[in-house]
């Protein structure tokens, strides 16, 4: 799953350490997060959305199927 | 990148260099009485246990457990070390039948606290980190099966010795870290 943590938390001009004290989660977490290696539970992902306030589908996008499959 | 180390609250750090001076104790007197001198061995081990409570008092730790639990754990880990010499010690000083019963369970209370208090660590952790260390005891405990029965199958052909309880928690220890290692290099 792909997802624009990243670009939100730029545009807010956060870092990886102030994120993860907003979401009460490891700065490991949110990195691992944002370079798409590890997917958040629905809690997490709502948390997420709430914070950035925005839909959990406007942050996290599926993975384009592979047009040969 | 190296992070910045924020310095705990003092009244917390002087819980942390508190237990850590209890468990250098243990850790001390547990050498010291194992090597044949209990007085050395306790004063390395209050400043050893000093130099991990001060250290802990700097924070910035990978995994995000609760500082009580740290302490809580070293405090376990000091006591299932020192319960295990002291169970050696009744024994040698001549606990026999029912009494040696008793004695050799007692570390058994020792291990429990300190498995309850890491269970207790890692329902604190966050998401990630909690599936890191499923993962690490996963392969933890996969990897000790294969060492320990490839072990136990040379031994049976006799070309080891007999497999004993100490080698196979010593096996699960370094599996268990490799697992972490590997686990946590995965999703760095």
């Amino acid at each position: 799953m792909k997802n624009r943590l990243k670009v939100l938390r730029a545009e807010r001009d956060w870092s990886q350490a102030q994120l993860a004290d907003a979401l009460d989660v490891s700065r490991q977490t949110v990195n691992a997060l944002e370079t798409g290696k590890f997917d958040p539970s629905l809690p997490l992902a709502f948390k997420i959305a709430a914070l950035f306030e925005c839909k959990i589908e406007d942050i996290f996008l599926p993975e384009l199927a592979n047009p040969r499959q | 990148m190296k992070e910045n180390l924020q310095p705990v609250p003092s009244a917390e750090m002087r819980k942390n260099l508190a237990t850590g001076a209890i468990t250098g104790v243990m850790l001390g007197a547990a050498f010291g009485y194992g090597f044949g001198n209990l007085w050395i061995g306790t004063i390395v081990g209050v400043l050893f246990g000093l130099a991990i409570g001060y250290r802990l008092g700097l924070g910035s730790m990978k995994m995000r457990y609760p500082m009580f639990l740290v302490r809580r754990i070293l405090l376990a880990s000091g006591f299932c070390l020192l319960v295990g010499f002291g169970y050696a010690f009744l024994l040698d000083h001549g606990w026999t039948g029912t009494r040696a019963i008793l004695a050799s369970l007692i570390p058994i209370a020792a291990w429990a606290f300190l498995v309850v208090m890491l269970g207790m660590a890692i329902a604190s952790l966050d998401e990630l980190q909690r599936r890191i260390q499923t993962e690490a005891l996963a392969i933890g405990f996969g990897g000790t099966v294969i060492v320990c029965g490839a072990y136990g199958l040379l031994g049976l052909a006799g070309v080891l010795p007999a497999l004993n309880l100490g080698l196979v928690i010593f096996v699960m220890a370094v599996m268990w870290f490799v697992g972490k290692m590997w686990t946590m290099w995965r999703y760095r």
